[in-house]
């Protein structure tokens, strides 16, 4: 059987058992709300696997969906493998691990979008949509990625286990005060765990919030992480491959350019989130997926001091040539648009205002260029 | 062929290069200290700083002649530069930006008074505990603040050898609106940490960073996601490991430092004996017993791994925020195996206390507590607010949620 990428999405924007859910109230609501983004995120993430999979460096293989959709998402679940539960979200990772540990060459890709908490630096909690349905340990509904980490290692019983191993987390990492009593608490933990052989996977983790930072997500859209992260692998994060014109998202390139990204979507969206990057990180030139052409660049052009834009031209020139729609004077100040990566020609009148002629790279993901205009 | 060289204008000593050429082809990364042999032509050079600003230089090589590309000469870009981007509030706290520094303080650990001095000088409106050294003092709107420091006889509850007791140094900063954030470091460990304070948005924090320039550079490109950048930089000559491993002239922080970014990039041949040495030669660092045990783990050998880890609570809290994590996770797989003992149990307790009380974008452990054997868990009092009603920019139009 040939290596394919193997994934497993999960989205949970509805909590029952939370304030203004349709299930029996939790004890305590631990001061989270019901989501409206989650389960869309995951979706849109599977289907830009399915819309990339020729571009992908293995064949796509099985890729289950399950989410617990808002009722503005009602309408995804005919497109998806179920309901993310506890039994469910269980029954789904142990065939996922099957299926990842049928040859080295597989790529296992695990997405999770919905509340989180995180008791210490490496540690993330996700939480199911089952979450809090009784009393007792909040955390039996949910599962500890800790856990599953560790259950994907090779060992003796799976030496086979795919050795590139992408995890995305957009949740948040806090750790809420109503926790503070169970800190000693455990999440579900799905895979017995089976101490590995020499572990020398390329497992990146690549998390929507900073350790102890929150996750965001514009309501009814789509969570800041899953639209950075469809951006990036659709090339933001891409470096040229060397001698072949073609560029790829490799998982160094991704784990760059996504906090670039984040950053980005923030400015546009008045968010404060930021990605970080961890797990263990093997070959940072794998490749993930090839961008589907030469990937566009987020461009920031600034005159400065600003009173002098006005008294300067600015001229861009692509690579073929043609001039790039730059207004002169530079209004507004900075100058937003995306560009195709290349090397654009720099031209400024009046010459003798500091700004110099010439070519620079622009590469993704982002170029923020800055004039200072001598007075 | 010619030869193309780098001249870079940074505090770093040392930056990984990434050079490309006149079709926007990556060659090759190398370091800024290292040399490269070209064809004639034109090319773009790049360096990324830790947290992703850039330095950037044009160059045409002519054939045969060696050239040197200069980054980070304003001059030869002739006032045309990338930007450094606005820094997140949550990048700066992380100690992953030098910029905005108020207050630095540097090397005065050395330099602890003893008792009073301007401990007494202040003692009025500070009262600060008696036999702390008062190391900096500053304002905010909010009132003052002051770094204090101690020599303390401290070890974790679960060690096993409490008779023996490996002197420590208490750095404390007490700030008005919050508890005091702490760190508890082996006295030997204080000649390899610069321990500053930051004023971030009004609000002092303690950022302890490591004196070895390259080493702090490796873990904040790691923390940055900047993994091919880490991955260029444990090339560095400064992180040989013969080097920091001598026992009179090394520095055993740098050293573990390299050893986990080692294993986070999973170059574990690179490793060698570098853990074993760390941790025979450096017993004192606790560091250095959660680098051998995730050296060994990493290499399947999970029995010596779990032995390694079982003596961590006689050597203290480590050091690194990296090397707490690591340890934790590492133990709770222990245990859940059922491959360790009691003590393992009770010091992985004692960590996850603390864990659980750390500032987790810190390089260095730092904990808030009304004292160190009292750590606060993080957070408590403000993140019930901060999930019902996330901060946003009042320029924000639209209503985020948070996960």
């Amino acid at each position: 059987m040939a290596p394919a990428l193997y994934a497993l999405i999960i989205g949970v924007s509805a909590y029952p058992h939370l304030p203004n859910g349709d299930g029996p109230l939790a004890p305590d609501d631990y001061g989270m709300t019901q989501l409206t983004a989650a389960a869309r995120s995951a979706v849109l993430v599977r289907d830009w696997l399915d819309s990339s999979a020729s571009r992908l460096p293995v064949a796509l293989g099985r890729c289950t969906t399950l989410i617990s959709p808002s009722p503005g998402e009602l309408a995804l679940s005919e497109s998806t493998d179920g309901l993310a539960t506890r039994d469910a979200v269980r029954d789904a990772l142990l065939q996922w691990r099957e299926d990842c540990a049928s040859d080295l060459d597989n790529v296992a890709f695990f997405y999770f979008a919905g509340h989180g908490v995180q008791r210490t630096r490496t540690d993330a909690v996700l939480l199911l949509r089952d979450f809090a349905d009784r009393p007792g340990n909040p955390l039996v509904n949910a599962i500890d990625v800790n856990n599953l980490v560790n259950g994907m290692a090779p060992t003796v019983k799976r030496p086979g286990m795919a050795r590139t191993q992408l995890w995305f987390i957009d949740s948040c990492r806090v750790f809420p005060s109503e926790f503070d009593a169970f800190e000693r608490l455990s999440a579900t933990e799905v895979f017995d765990v089976t101490l590995s052989d020499r572990d020398n996977r390329c497992a990146p983790m690549y998390f929507g919030s900073l350790p102890g930072g929150e996750a965001l997500a514009l309501p009814d859209e789509q969570t800041i992480f899953s639209k950075a992260l469809i951006e990036c692998l659709d090339g933001a994060a891409s470096v040229s491959r060397p001698g072949s014109g073609v560029w790829d998202v490799t998982v160094g390139s991704l784990s760059q350019a996504l906090g670039p990204v984040v950053r980005s979507i923030n400015t546009e969206t008045g968010g404060t989130q930021e990605a970080w990057t961890g797990g263990q990180t093997t070959r940072p030139d794998a490749r993930i997926v090839t961008a589907p052409g030469v990937p566009d660049v987020r461009v920031s052009l600034e005159l400065r001091p600003s009173s002098c834009a006005h008294e300067m031209s600015l001229r861009v020139t692509c690579p073929e040539g043609n001039p790039m729609p730059v207004p002169v004077p530079l209004n507004p100040n900075p100058f937003c648009d995306r560009w195709p990566a290349g090397v654009y020609r720099f031209d400024a009148a009046p010459s003798d205002r500091g700004l110099i002629d010439g070519h620079l790279p622009v590469l993704p993901p982002e170029f923020p260029w800055v004039g200072e205009v001598l007075p | 062929m010619s030869e193309l060289t780098f001249r870079v204008k940074s505090e770093l000593p040392e930056l990984p290069i990434e050079v490309y050429d006149s079709g926007l082809t990556l060659l090759n990364r190398v370091l800024s200290s290292e040399r490269m042999t070209v064809d004639a032509g034109h090319y773009y050079v790049i360096a990324r700083l830790p947290g992703g600003d850039r330095l950037e230089a044009t160059v045409d090589v002519p054939a045969g002649r060696p050239v040197v590309a200069d980054l980070g000469d304003h001059r030869s870009h002739n006032y045309v530069g990338l930007a450094p981007r606005k820094v997140p509030k949550a990048m700066l706290e992380a100690g992953l930006e030098d910029r905005e520094t108020k207050f630095g303080w540097k090397d005065r650990i050395g330099e602890i008074r003893p008792k009073g001095g301007v401990t007494e000088r202040l003692s009025d409106e500070l009262e600060p505990t008696p036999g702390f050294m008062v190391l900096n003092t500053g304002d905010t709107r909010e009132g003052k603040w002051v770094l204090y420091a101690k020599p303390i006889a401290w070890q974790l509850p679960s060690a096993a050898h409490p008779h023996f007791v490996e002197p420590s140094l208490e750095l404390r900063l007490r700030a008005p609106g919050g508890p005091p954030s702490c760190s508890v470091v082996p006295r030997k460990a204080r000649q390899y940490l610069r321990p500053e304070v930051r004023i971030f948005e009004d609000r002092p924090v303690l950022v302890t960073r490591l004196k070895h320039e390259t080493a702090d550079a490796l873990l904040r490109y790691l923390a940055a996601g900047q993994i091919d950048d880490a991955a260029v930089l444990t090339h560095s000559a400064a992180l040989n490991a013969e080097r920091l491993l001598e026992k009179k002239r090394g520095d055993p922080i740098a050293a573990a430092a390299g050893a986990f970014v080692l294993l986070a990039l999973g170059d574990i041949d690179r490793l060698h004996d570098w853990t074993t040495n760390l941790s025979n030669w450096f017993q004192w660092l606790p560091d250095a017993g959660v680098a051998l045990a995730e050296h060994q783990a990493c290499l399947g050998d999970h029995r010596n791994a779990a032995s390694t880890l079982e003596g961590l609570s006689d050597r203290g809290l480590p050091c690194l925020t990296i090397a707490l994590a690591l340890a934790i996770s590492r133990m709770r797989t222990y245990v859940r195996a059922d491959l360790c003992g009691r003590r393992m149990v009770e010091a992985l307790e004692d960590l996850t206390r603390y864990a659980i009380a750390c500032d987790l974008t810190a390089t260095v452990t730092t904990f808030s507590a009304q004292n160190v054997w009292k750590p606060l868990p993080r957070g408590a009092s403000t993140h019930d607010t901060k999930l019902r009603t996330p901060r946003l920019p009042k320029r924000s139009r639209r209503r985020k949620e948070s996960t």
